[in-house]
């Protein structure tokens, strides 16, 4: 048995706000006779949270799996967490949701961050330094530990995009063609559905922002990819899903009505 | 703010609180609304979020870029910061800075160089001889370290501890203080 590791945001996670009994997460149907995996991947946070964590405990493990998250989210490395996942802003949306949720109030501090992290994406990021830095910090791991997989989360990174890299957004646009094909193109609107998310509350058959049997499929891909080192997997166009489209998605949105509706 | 215009002259940046708080004090040229909302945001982010060890290692990284683009530039650092190009081994602006702060306030190094309170910087406002914030006698001295290395294709000069100068101190900085009164105080 070898050991694993994998690195990566929400869509490696097994997410710590879910209280499922069986995880259909895709890390998690890995072949246990196989790996003795460890999960270091967390939601919402950045690359750069995803780097020193890689950097810091790679050499640990025969292999290495990374999700490359989109450039521009900020996580606060060294606050505590919140919402029991580490102190990160993914986009101006979850910032907004961040400040009203009521969950976990935010004290003064954290409000104060937040805003300010906001407000920063809003009028200030410059975006295509966090694609160039992004990419080059992407380098550098990928000298680090060429063996590594590298799987992009959407199509932001020149050096790991489409279609030489399948990204995971290509397994959630497959759930979508799958289960509610007439949406297909509402995907690619960037009004309605930012990078090609679905933009619905997740229900608890979702892990990794995919449905089980999507998940089974990465499962799949990944186990290849770590016999042949390569990340090249072949997606088939449909998935045979055993529910409805309801019973993985709520019709609200994911983080409130501040974008049109996704019908 | 790479697509924004010019403010002041110059492009439109933030360099660090102080420069900001002074920005927005500023009156050579008033700021629009949406300028000091940029700038208050950055302000409040850099004081507030910015990791800066993400951006020293993101600007690293771009470094290495750049090396690896082209491989005959000379990199010239100008502070200690990144850790592919520091000293000893890389030669820094502020030692250049260094070298006119040991000809003219000796008594000031403790205070002034790395590790004292302005971290290299002469925080004093700046008269016309000076250029690239350096006097005209160091900005002769760099121009030959660079042409030395241009020939070489290596940036390791060998500095002086001092240089003579052909003014007073007075002539090349004001005796008030470039960002002082905007500078937090950790006391």
């Amino acid at each position: 048995m070898k050991t694993l590791a994998i690195f990566g945001d929400s869509f490696a996670s097994v997410n710590a706000m879910r209280s499922t009994s069986v995880s259909t997460a895709w890390p998690n149907q890995l072949d246990t006779s196989r790996w003795d995996v460890s999960n270091y991947a967390e939601p919402a946070t950045s690359f750069y949270w995803t780097y020193r964590r890689f950097l810091k405990y790679h050499e640990r493990y025969d292999q290495v799996v990374c999700i490359v998250t989109r450039p521009g989210r900020i996580t606060l490395r060294d606050e505590p967490y919140v919402l029991s996942v580490p102190f990160s802003i993914s986009g101006i949306r979850q910032a907004e949701w961040l400040l009203k949720q009521t969950k976990c109030r935010l004290n003064t501090l954290q409000t104060r961050q937040v805003t300010a992290m906001r407000d920063y994406l809003m009028y200030a990021q410059d975006y295509e330094y966090e694609v160039d830095a992004n990419s080059q910090l992407l380098e550098h791991l990928k000298r680090v530990r060429p063996d590594a997989i590298f799987i992009p989360m959407s199509s932001a990174l020149p050096n790991l995009r489409p279609p030489e890299h399948v990204m995971m957004l290509d397994f959630v646009r497959l759930i979508v063609a799958s289960v509610r094909p007439e949406l297909i193109e509402m995907l690619g609107n960037p009004r309605v559905s930012q990078d090609g998310w679905i933009d619905r509350d997740e229900l608890e058959p979702i892990q990794c922002h995919l449905t089980p049997e999507v998940n089974t499929l990465v499962a799949g891909c990944v186990e290849s990819a770590l016999t042949t080192g390569i990340w090249a997997p072949q997606l088939p166009d449909y998935v045979q899903h055993s529910l409805a489209w309801e019973d993985y998605y709520r019709e609200t949105s994911m983080f409130g009505a501040l974008l049109p509706k996704f019908k | 703010m790479r697509n924004e215009p010019y403010v002041l002259g110059i492009p439109f940046s933030v360099s660090g609180y102080p420069q900001a708080q002074w920005l927005l004090e500023q009156t050579t040229q008033p700021l629009s609304d949406l300028q000091r909302s940029q700038v208050e945001i950055m302000r409040d982010y850099i004081l507030n979020v910015q990791d800066y060890e993400y951006e020293v290692d993101a600007n690293s990284q771009l470094l290495e870029h750049l090396k690896r683009v082209r491989p005959d530039a000379i990199f010239i650092p100008n502070c200690p910061v990144l850790p592919n190009l520091c000293p000893p081994d890389h030669v820094m602006m502020m030692d250049f800075i260094r070298i006119i702060i040991a000809s003219f306030k000796p008594e000031m190094l403790k205070e002034w160089w790395p590790g004292g309170k302005t971290g290299g910087w002469i925080e004093k406002k700046e008269l016309e001889p000076i250029q690239c914030h350096l006097t005209p006698e160091v900005n002769a001295l760099v121009a030959r370290c660079v042409e030395s290395a241009l020939t070489t294709g290596i940036w390791a000069p060998q500095l002086p501890n001092t240089i003579a100068h052909s003014m007073a101190w007075e002539d090349y900085y004001e005796s008030e203080s470039i960002f002082e009164k905007f500078l937090k105080k950790s006391k």
